[in-house]
């Protein structure tokens, strides 16, 4: 079973009291967005960068939201996924020079792996991973949304992405830990 | 499920980040009230045009209404027709009623049925020039009596052969509640019917040619002064070439001696030679020793046919020899000036490709074709100058750019009068509003480099017709 370790999702709460609190939407979201671009490209050079996009793009656009289509922070991630999507479409293969020793060795990456910080692992591990799941752990984990809002963002249903993440923990987790996770894991 | 290792790898931005942000959100301007639902909008948007399509259908089928009540039953025994479907018989009678007049510039006069019995009061007009027969059928009533239709008006338009398959591509059968009898001529032939007095006045007859008026033979000595000339688009082509090197600076005289099939022998220019021209120096020692290669295209086509018009036909009047050849042979000369070499010089490669820029792109010292009209094929392709003009719309307006010719429609003013001055509007405006835009490929194609006028010299061209300028015969416009 999953634990639904997730941040409480207080700009839903902001949604229901008619004008939006954007102060609070910010000091919730902003945390949220830039550790959602941290797990999705598994280092730390750009994402202020893109986190700062994100934001000036939602807040230009402010005017076009529709609060009876979709919760706030559901159309904010989306305009992330969208940053994200861009920067790693166009970008991906001129990687900036201090984001050199981030990227991942690809033949030896179990030797290499002890010698980084944590995120470098956890980079390397997801790396290997489809594009889908990497998107699932950087919005459950980075971006601390719920399975329901990742539903809604994947266009994956509620019960598919409960699983997805499910076995997507088990593998990440053996790998993280050693041979030896089905001890730990109890 | 113990998924720990994956939380505690969040932390929180810096502070400092945070900050810059907020105060960079901040600065940017308030929101606008939110959007409100577009339902009732587009409902009342709906209303409006459905309205203003009812009045328009009303006004064109019959005219000005004399009630309210024709003003409402008339379109809606015009649709009650068409979807009650057309027996064999009622067809023919069907295609004689007038359709609706499209809109243009000056609204047009509405249109007055004509009784079976006065045919006179509408002259009868026939597509071919000395023949009155009447083509229309007399006015009659529907079952029910309540719509008139008048009689079914004809105009003949005598098109320059090399123009036919623009104007047969984006003119409608009928135009106005009047039907367009197109003809093909040759282009010194043209202006014979319209020129020539044994030619009854009476037949409304359009020529639109790529001539002047003023210049032809026949015009000249016939001097007949009721010929109004209207000016109503333009046919244009530049060249393109890669960014890379930059434009290449040529000359109309040197286009020619790159690209036409036969060229004037540098020793004796009274004979033509295949062309020997292999690269560009060998034209003029100014230019790069590249290789002549310009990709245009297929040769036979109504595209290629233009190409070689276009941008041969200024270099070749440079030669004292060809221009002595037009005054000899015609013939002649007109397959010297517009024949584009067959060898690799010029590769057909039809600009409407998607590859086509990327094959200039690899091969950056050719040329390619872009038309005038059209949008710019990439931002990684420049427009190349001929004899130091840059093609854009200015250039072609004033006939300064070398690539281009303008259009021209002439008909005489008593044709003008007794057709209808807004029906004669309403052809006019078809030919210059004609876009390979709203066309299929296929057929776009026959439309490639015609140019629009610009809304002031539209304008011009409706204000000449309207006021019935006349063509002043014995001294040039």
């Amino acid at each position: 079973m999953i634990v639904q370790n997730t941040v409480p999702d207080r700009s839903m709460d902001a949604l229901s009291t008619g004008e939006l609190d954007w102060d609070a939407l910010y000091a919730d979201l902003a945390p949220r967005v830039f550790n959602y671009f941290r797990y999705r490209l598994g280092r730390e050079s750009d994402v202020e960068d893109l986190t700062a996009r994100t934001f000036e793009k939602a807040w230009r656009a402010r005017a076009n939201y529709r609060r009876d289509l979709a919760g706030f922070s559901t159309w904010l991630f989306k305009i992330a996924q969208n940053v994200g999507n861009d920067y790693v479409n166009t970008w991906h293969k001129h990687l900036p020079l201090d984001a050199a020793t981030e990227v991942a060795i690809d033949d030896t990456p179990a030797l290499h792996a002890e010698h980084r910080s944590d995120l470098a692992r956890l980079a390397a591990l997801i790396a290997t991973l489809p594009a889908r799941e990497r998107e699932l752990i950087a919005l459950k984990y980075g971006a601390s949304v719920n399975n329901r809002l990742i539903a809604e963002l994947t266009g994956l249903s509620e019960s598919n992405v409960g699983t997805l993440l499910h076995r997507l923990v088990k593998t990440l987790r053996a790998q993280w830990y050693g041979p030896d996770v089905s001890v730990r894991d109890e | 499920m113990n998924d720990d290792f994956l939380h505690r790898l969040r932390k929180s931005p810096p502070p400092g980040f945070l900050n810059e942000l907020k105060a960079r959100l901040d600065r940017q301007p308030r929101l606008s009230h939110p959007r409100r639902s577009g339902f009732g909008r587009g409902l009342i948007v709906g209303f409006l045009v459905a309205g203003v399509a009812f009045a328009v259908t009303s006004v064109s089928l019959t005219g000005l209404p004399t009630s309210a009540a024709q003003f409402f039953s008339a379109p809606v025994q015009f649709f009650g027709r068409i979807t009650a479907g057309y027996g064999s018989a009622d067809r023919e009678a069907n295609h004689t009623q007038i359709k609706a007049v499209p809109l243009s510039p000056w609204f047009p006069t509405p249109v007055t049925a004509q009784p079976a019995s006065a045919p006179e009061s509408a002259p009868a007009f026939d597509g071919s020039p000395g023949a009155n027969s009447a083509t229309g059928t007399g006015a009659s009533s529907t079952s029910s009596g309540a719509i008139v239709q008048p009689t079914l008006l004809a105009a003949s338009v005598a098109v320059q052969d090399e123009l036919f398959p623009m104007l047969q591509t984006a003119l409608p059968e009928r135009v106005g509640g009047v039907r367009i009898n197109l003809i093909t001529k040759p282009a010194k032939d043209v202006f014979t019917s319209l020129c020539k007095s044994s030619y009854p006045d009476r037949d409304p007859y359009l020529v639109v040619t790529t001539r002047r008026v003023a210049a032809d033979p026949i015009c000249q000595r016939e001097q007949r002064t009721s010929i109004v000339e209207l000016n109503v688009g333009y046919q244009a082509i530049s060249l393109v070439r890669s960014k890379l090197y930059g434009p290449l600076s040529l000359s109309s005289r040197d286009l020619f001696l790159a690209l036409a099939q036969k060229v004037p022998n540098p020793e004796h220019p009274d004979v033509l030679i295949d062309n020997p021209y292999t690269t560009w120096n060998q034209l003029d020692p100014a230019l790069p020793y590249d290789a002549i290669q310009i990709y245009g295209p297929m040769r036979d086509s109504p595209e290629g046919r233009l190409t070689a018009r276009l941008l041969l036909d200024a270099g070749c009047n440079t030669f004292a020899a060809l221009s002595a050849l037009r005054e000899r042979d015609g013939a002649a000369f007109e397959t010297a000036c517009s024949t584009l070499r067959t060898d690799r010089a010029y590769q057909e490669f039809s600009p409407g490709r998607n590859d086509y820029t990327d094959m200039l792109a690899v091969t950056p010292t050719a040329l390619g074709i872009a038309w005038l009209g059209a949008r710019m094929p990439s931002a990684g392709l420049i427009l190349n100058p001929i004899d130091g003009i840059a093609p854009d719309y200015p250039a072609v307006a004033t006939h300064t750019y070398p690539a281009s010719r303008a259009l021209y429609v002439s008909l005489s003013t008593y044709n003008i009068n007794s057709l209808g001055d807004y029906r004669v509007n309403n052809i006019v405006w078809s030919i210059m509003s004609m876009s390979p835009w709203t066309l299929p490929l296929q057929e776009a194609r026959n439309l490639w480099g015609f140019v629009q006028l610009n809304d002031t010299e539209r304008a011009a061209t409706l204000a000449d017709l309207k006021n019935q300028k006349t063509v002043p015969f014995g001294q040039r416009r």
